[in-house]
Parts: structure tokens; sequence; C-alpha cells
């Protein structure tokens, strides 16, 4: 079995939870081939992960790189472009209620609208030259003044174009050949896995992670782009998001919590299986003892995703109640993010936490992080199912988290889970567990037998083969193991339409 | 059934611990005191007023802690989602009204133009260098550093506006520090093959050095808009250089050697100003480079063309013809007005794209700007070539040849006026062709006569060959130039 995995912004050139998982996949089946494919920045990247044996190929798409139009027919688009961009862009300005039988359709005009595009390239034409031409501006202006009376001018138009046209340069590359294609999310990955489907005709399957949708949306919130640029991209992602769940045979949301919004945007609840991260437990072994002063750890990349200054404030309020507490924040810094790394030193500083609460830097193996912390904390706005919960569980210690993501599945009643941007609620939950030491102890091996029954890698693996196995013909879904767990796949249970709830 | 309970900690023990959460707050006796939607839609006005829809509301909410549950027991509503679209409701439709950007400054119109009179400050100096060097060292020098210079700073200059442009100001330092130090080698290594060719004196190699170390600080200098240490740093040697020919031969080492000490001077301080970039939070310059070296080899070709295309029409006149050489300067003193226009007009363009609605009103405003720019680029240069023919008559210099090529010298300030424009479009293939086509047409002609052409009809057809460069560029940019796209 060939499968194709595509990523964006992780595997195989980032660290983090979701390049994690590409490596846990890929040489976890080491009797299928695989094929990576990044959807890269300029294709310059350097891989900073050792590449298994049985991965074959890593086959970059770089989306913002120079314009791949060397040997393409480019000039004035023709109208299969014309009928095919119009029919996209009044797919993205539509306003419809997502749930509804016109959004339905609108999705389904959407995919037909991208595969026109596919084609038109395909063909031998130059569609990033198209995409930008000044007759795609006066669709996009034209499809906007249908719909609104004023908000686009043409710097906007410009400005909106040149983001769509790197963003579907994945239609434009040659379609991937595999048995399967696997994105890691959804969004652009989506567009290799369509053209692929168009092609081939191969299946699709989705996992994700974190909800692709909300980040853009999160991404976008404090952005200053003017408002029609942040409309048509932002409608943009919204209306891929959901042909990437029209198109896709199979759909893995990474914890149920993720469900909600795959479900709001249209998808299909017949092909969903939640699937949870998985870790192996030998590589986290059972912390024997305690650090000797009660310590706060912090594992994970110092981003503002993190909201690493409520964990500093809500410190504040521990250290006030236990001067011996120490706040330990251990990960790397990426590029870009140096100066959210300044403000929590300077923020340290300011609370006067200097010596008491530290950042570490990278640190070789994140056991020896949840090893040296009394009880393990994530402060995240926004998460997936993290990695680093579940390692910390398994490491036997107790977790204090925000409620984001499919946290609240995987902690349970084995730790505590707080509101998000709520320091004086995450400082209650830590001093409760620091001060009371059977509590503590009692959570954390509830949380270590929690991972060993439920969260293992292996019935990560188990459940994605079984998934393969199904969306290539060799399994029935019917077939598939009961819900019994969340490490094998489960079968999701149809929710009712939510308008009934009201 | 599921065997893992979608959030197993219950909410409301969530809210005691959280204390004091700002929606939904519990109390031990379980009793929830909640904001109103009234309350929370002017919490989250600011951010949900700008949101595109209510999933964006959604996720704004979602961050900041309201959950399904809080969305229930807070509020009333089925979840988030509906929570969001009643938030969105209330809050109203973002408003669509176009605020139109603040224009950025106009680029420093004072700077640009000062460019021409810059690059001529060198000029001062060359008449004690022939004193030392001897006619041909001297002018074999120059020819040399100014091909050399033309392709190097330019290709360096090129490439520092591109990695600037992706915001990585150290690798643009980078390369124009390190293009400025290897420039002078090679332009030394350069010489030495000329001089072993020609027999020139080995002064040809110093010479040719000192005007590629100018040309690089000139370079860089102008990329960081500090013309006016470029200036400060020359005006010694030019000064030196004007003394000497106006008190002669005692005032000559003197002459010779501040000349060459302001342009190390100026070299040093060019370096200087590629120090303190912030190079160490960037991508190694190598990556940085991978994606533009392409185009480089494009822009390198482009610069060598228009070098050759310039100075082979002056070459031959060098040694013996000073009324045709200097029919060169209307079109150096008015490069300052064309560098101005290249640059206005990159920003007209742009505060246009944010004015118009629709590509068809772009496209007729933006002809017109070409046709304003081309014409007071030519007519700038066209004063200058008028006070040049003017002084030439009076000085009783003036031929028939002078005039064509001066008259050349104002049809390629027309051309250079659209040959920037395209670059800055990127239309590179179009420029090399171009100017190919043109440069092969003169020396065509040139080769076809068995005994040379006169001077006359020498820059006559040079004339032409200008008169034809012109048209294929300002056709080509006439016709790309509505594209809106190169203006982003």
């Amino acid at each position: 079995m060939r499968v194709a995995l595509v990523s964006e912004g992780t595997y195989p050139y980032a660290m983090g939870g979701v390049s994690v998982w590409c490596d846990q996949l890929i040489r976890g089946l080491p009797d299928y081939r695989w094929e990576v494919v990044p959807l890269s920045v300029d294709g310059t990247e350097e891989r900073v992960w050792e590449a298994p044996d049985n991965l074959d190929r890593v086959r970059a798409i770089p989306l913002w790189g120079p314009t791949p139009v060397r040997g393409r027919r480019s000039g004035r688009p023709g109208p299969s472009f014309a009928s095919s961009y119009e029919a996209f862009l009044t797919s993205i300005l539509t306003p419809l209620d997502p749930r509804s039988h016109e959004a339905a359709v609108n999705r389904r005009q959407f995919v037909d609208a991208l595969r026109g595009l596919f084609e038109y390239g395909a063909d031998g034409a130059d569609l990033s030259d198209a995409l930008t031409s000044n007759q795609a501006l006066t669709s996009m202006t034209d499809a906007w003044h249908g719909v609104h009376a004023d908000g686009l001018t043409l710097a906007d138009a410009v400005e909106a174009a040149w983001l769509i046209e790197h963003m579907l340069r994945p239609l434009a590359s040659p379609p991937v050949e595999a048995d399967i294609v696997h994105s890691s999310m959804n969004g652009l990955c989506m567009l290799v896995a369509m053209a692929a489907k168009w092609r081939y005709g191969t299946p699709t399957v989705m996992s994700e992670h974190g909800i692709y949708l909300r980040e853009r949306y999160l991404s976008y919130v404090q952005d200053d782009a003017p408002h029609a640029v942040k409309v048509l991209v932002l409608s943009f992602f919204r209306t891929l998001a959901g042909a990437g769940y029209l198109v896709a045979d199979a759909l893995a949301p990474h914890s149920s919590y993720n469900r909600r919004w795959q479900l709001q945007n249209g998808a299909d609840p017949q092909r969903m299986w939640t699937m949870y991260n998985g870790v192996e437990p030998d590589r986290f072994p059972l912390a024997e003892v305690e650090p000797d002063e009660p310590t706060i750890v912090f594992m994970g990349r110092i981003d503002p995703l993190k909201d690493l200054h409520t964990l500093i404030r809500a410190f504040a309020l521990v250290h006030a109640d236990m001067p011996g507490a120490r706040l330990r924040i251990f990960g790397g810094t990426p590029a870009g993010n140096e100066a959210y790394a300044d403000s929590c030193r300077r923020l340290i500083g300011e609370l006067g936490l200097a010596g008491a609460a530290t950042l570490e830097g990278r640190v070789d193996s994140p056991v020896e992080a949840y090893h040296a912390g009394s009880i393990v904390a994530l402060t995240s706005i926004s998460e997936g199912f993290p990695y680093t919960v579940v390692e910390a569980m398994a490491c036997g210690r107790t977790v204090v988290s925000t409620n984001v993501g499919g946290v609240g599945e995987a902690v349970a009643d084995t730790g505590f889970v707080v509101s998000p941007r709520d320091a004086p609620g995450f400082a209650a939950a830590c001093l409760r567990l620091l001060h009371d030491a059977g509590l503590r102890h009692r959570l954390a091996a509830a949380a270590r037998e929690r991972v060993m029954a439920l969260f293992t890698l292996q019935h990560s693996l188990d459940a994605y083969r079984v998934v393969y196995e199904h969306v290539t013909g060799a399994r029935s879904v019917w077939q598939l193991p009961p819900a019994d767990g969340p490490g094998a796949v489960e079968r999701p249970t149809v929710l009712p339409p939510i308008g009934q709830h009201r | 059934m599921s065997a893992v309970p979608v959030v197993a900690t219950p909410i409301a023990d969530a809210l005691v611990l959280g204390g004091a959460p700002r929606v939904g707050r519990a109390r031990p006796d379980d009793a929830i005191e909640t904001e109103t939607v009234d309350d929370l839609v002017e919490r989250v006005r600011p951010l949900a007023a700008r949101a595109v829809d209510a999933l964006e509301v959604a996720a704004t909410l979602e961050a900041g802690g309201i959950t399904d549950d809080v969305a229930r027991v807070g509020y009333g509503y089925a979840d988030v989602f509906v929570l969001a679209e009643e938030v969105h409701r209330r809050v109203g439709p973002a408003d669509a009204t176009v605020a139109v950007a603040a224009s950025p400054p106009p680029s420093s119109a004072l700077g640009d133009v000062t460019h021409g009179l810059l690059y001529l400050l060198p000029a001062a100096v060359f008449p004690a260098a022939l004193a030392v060097l001897g006619r041909r060292s001297l002018v074999l020098g120059l020819v040399l550093a100014a091909f050399v210079g033309w392709v190097w700073a330019g290709g360096a200059t090129w490439l520092a506006y591109r990695l600037l442009g992706r915001g990585h100001a150290g690798s643009a330092a980078r390369v124009l520090r390190w293009a400025a130090v290897a420039g002078l080698p090679v332009t030394a290594t350069a010489s030495v093959v000329v001089i072993a060719t020609t027999r020139a004196g080995y002064g040809l190699a110093a010479m040719a050095t000192a005007q590629m170390a100018f040309q690089m600080a000139a370079a860089v200098l102008m990329f960081y808009r500090r013309e006016i240490w470029l200036f400060a740093a020359m005006v010694p040697g030019a000064a030196a250089g004007v003394a000497y020919l106006v008190a002669g031969d005692r005032l000559l080492p003197m002459a010779v050697v501040l000349g060459a000490g302001s342009v190390a001077v100026t070299f040093g301080i060019a370096l200087l100003h590629t120090m303190g970039h912030g190079e160490g939070v960037e991508p190694r310059l190598r990556d940085g480079m991978g994606a533009e070296l392409g185009q480089l080899r494009l822009v390198l070709l482009y610069t060598a063309l228009s070098a050759a295309y310039l100075l082979h029409a002056q070459g031959r006149y060098m040694l013996d013809r000073f009324d045709i050489v200097v029919a060169v300067v209307p079109l150096i003193v008015g490069m300052g007005v064309v560098e101005w226009r290249a640059r206005r007009f990159g920003d007209t363009s742009r505060a246009l794209l944010r004015t118009v609605r629709r590509p068809r009103e772009f496209v007729a405003a933006v002809r017109i700007v070409v046709a304003r720019d081309v014409a007071v680029c030519v007519g700038a240069v066209a004063i200058a070539a008028a006070a040049l023919i003017a002084a030439l008559h009076a000085a009783d210099l003036l031929s028939a040849a002078a005039v064509l090529m001066t008259t050349a010298s104002v049809v390629l300030g027309g051309a250079y006026f659209a040959g920037f424009v395209l670059a800055n479009m990127g239309r590179f293939a179009w420029l090399c062709g171009s100017l190919a086509t043109c440069l092969a047409a003169h020396l065509v002609l040139t080769a076809a006569a068995p005994r040379g052409l006169s001077p006359v009809v020498d820059t006559l057809a040079f004339l032409g060959s200008a008169v034809l460069l012109f048209l294929l560029l300002v056709t080509a940019l006439v016709g790309c130039v509505g594209q809106a796209r190169h203006h982003r």
C-alpha cells in the first residue's frame, strides 16, 4: 500500500504535535510505503526529522515561492477559466447558514469550481497568471458588488487574488500517485487530495488534530488586513473546509471536540471516526519521585497560542501563596516568536518572579521536563488533542489545563480543566494540587492508568490501519471494531440537528 | 457508547476553581451567576464587530473560554455556535465602507534627483588621474570599472531589495557588504587581464578598483537613502580635483591623495551602513537567496546588456572625441530624475489601486501616469542636453555627431524610465531581448561598413537603435502596466 501523507507547516520541516503524529504513523506502519507531500513556504526549508526507511519520497509543493509558470501557456484566460472562477467566487461570497441545504449545494458547487480550475491548469494553462489577471479581478469585483454595496477597492482585490493564487497552487501541481492520500489536516492540504481524486480516483483520508478553519479565524482576529480581504480569504477557508469534508472518504477528528466544528461545517457523521493521539508507554516512564520544591512544569513551544502570560500570572498567585514554588517553562522558541518569548521574560520580571519562574529552553527529552515537575500545566487557548497532556499523564503527572480542544477528553477526571485565560482559576487548581499531596498522587496514578488503557500509540496505529483498509475497499465499514475505546476506531454518535437544542 | 466522556471534568468544577471567570461564575452551591447575552455582546463587540461571519465569532468566544457548557448553562443557548450566531446578529454586520488607507509618504524627490550629480562627483578627479596614469590607462580603467560595477552593483542591489521585501533586512545588508568587498578583487583581477591584453599601465588596476569602490559605496548608500554621506565623503576629493584643474600641477599630489582618500572613506562609510541589521534572527543567506537565483541570472544579464549597450557606443570615441563622449553627461545628470520618477511611479500606481474599484478604471488612469512620467524623464534629460549643446557651442566644440549622440541620450532617458518600471514588474526577459536586439542592430550596422562608419553615421545609427529601444520598452510597458497585479 502506498500512502501519500500531506502536511502544511509541520512534518518534516517543524517540530510539534502534528509532526510527531506523522512520524509515528509512518514508522508505526512499516509495511506501507510512504510519500510525504508538505506544503512548504518556498521549498528551501530543511527537514528536521530523520526519514524513516519506508518513506520513499518527500515532494514539497511551495506555496509562497516564485510563480511556477515556466513552460506554461499564459495569456488571456478563456471561458473555461472564467466560468469556473465565477462559480468559485459566487460560492465563497454567498452568505449561507453552514448547516442549511443551500450551504450543502453551495459546497458541491465549490468543489466543481475547484475542479474546473484544476482542469484548466492540468490542460497546460497558467493558473497563477489567470487567477491574478485583470479579467479575474473584474470577476472578483463584480461578484463582490453583487453581494456588498461597497467595501472592496482594487487594491483589496489584488491582495486577495494574490493570496488565493498562492493558496491554490496545489491545484497546479502534478497530482500525487498513491493508493491513498492522507491529509494531516483540512484546508490547503485537501487540494492535493482533491487533485489526486479527480485525476486517479484516489481515496482520501483526512485527519484533523486541531480545527483548521478555527485556527484560520483566530489568526485573523488581530490581523490588520483590510476587512474585504479578510472576508474573501476567510470565506475561502470556510468554503474550502466544507469542501474538504465533502470530498474526504474518511474523516478522523482527533477528539470529539473537533467533531463539533466539522459537523457544523457540513461533515457527514457516517464518514467520521474519532481517533486519539497515542504515546508509546516505554518512552514515558513513570516518575518515581517529585522535585524537592513544589514545581509547575510547562512543556511545549513558546507560542502565543499557549498563552504563557496567563500561566505566568497564575503562577504569581501560586507564588504569593507558596513562596517556595517554582514554574519551569520548557520548550524552544520557533522563529518569529522571539518577541513573544521576550514578553514572557518581561512579565516574569514585572511580577517579581525572577528566579522562581524560568524559561528553560529546548530540552532533549520531554520526559526530563515532566519528571522535573510536581504537576504539569497547559494554558493554551487552542489545541487539538495535545501530546503534552497525554505524555505527562503517562509519566504519572497530574495535569492542570485549559478547557480547549480535546483536553477535557484526555484528562477526564484525572486532573483539572479550567477556562482559558483565567489566571485566578488556573492558580486555584494548581494550589489545590500542590497543597494536597494525596490528591495529587491519586490523580497522577489514575492519569497513568487512563493512558495505558486508552491512549497508546498501538491503539492509534491499529485504528488508522483499519480506516486505510476501509477506504481502499479491503474492509467493510461494518467490520470496524466497536466503539469501545478511543484508541480504537470510534463510530460516531449521530447528533440531532443543533437547532433542535434551542 | 463512547468510553471517553466528552469533557469529563464538569464545567461547574472548572468554574468553581476558576474563581473569577467573566462568564458563568459558579458558586459552591452551584448557583450560576451569569452575565446576560447583551453584556456578552458589549464585551466582545470590539472583536465581533470585525468578524466576517458567525463562525469567526464562535472561534473568538471559544478562545475566550466559552464552551458549549457555558453557552448552555450560562446563556441558555444550545452550544457556542448558536450563541455566536446570536452575538453576530446583535452586533450587526461589519462596517463595509472602504477606509482608504493613508498613502505612504512619497519617496524623497531630492534624494533621488541628486543621484545624477552624485554619479558625476568622481569625474572631478579624472583630470588628476589622467595626469598620473595617461589617457589609455584612464579610459580603459573607467570602461572596465563602469561595466563591472554596473553589473555587480545592479545584481547586488536587486537581490538586496528582494530580501528586504521578504523582511530579511540582515540578509540584504550581508549581500551588499559582501558584494562591495568582493567587487574589489574581482575588478582588480579583471584589470590584470585587461593590462595583459592591452599593455596598458598598471595604474589601470588602481583606477578601476577605486572607481569600483565608489560605485559599490554609492549603491549601498543610495540603498539606505544616505545620499548625504556619499556627498559629504566625496566632496573633499572632488574639490581637490577641481583645485588641481585651476591651480595646476603643484596640487596634483594633493588631488590624487584626497581623491583616493575620499573614495576609501566613502567605501568605509558604506560598509558601516551594512552593519547592525538584525542578521542573527534570519534564515541563512543561502536559504534566503535560493528562491531568487533563477531571476538573478536574468537581472545580471540585463545589467550587463545595459552597460554594454551604452559603453560600446562611447568606447571608440573615448580617446579622441571629447565632444561625443561628453554627450552621455546629460543622461547621467538626468538619471536622478529618471530614478525619482520610476520610484514615484510605484507609489502613484499603488495609490491608484486604493482609489479605484475596477481594473478598467485603473488601466486608463495608469497609462496617463506612464505618459506623464516618460515626458518628465525625456524633458529632464533634454534640458541638460540643451545646456551641454550650448556649452559645446560656446567652446566651439559642437559637431553633428555630438548633437546626434546627445539626442540619443535624451531618448534613452525615456527608455531607461520604461526599463526601470519594467524591471520592477520583473519583465527581465523582455528587457534583455530588447537591449540585445538594439545592441546587435548597432553592431551589425557598424560591422557592415568595410572601413567603419563615420562618426556622424555611427551616432545616427546609435540614435536609431536608441529610438528602437525606446519604442520596444514603452510599448511593452503600455501593454502590461494596466495589469493591476504588478502594482501590489
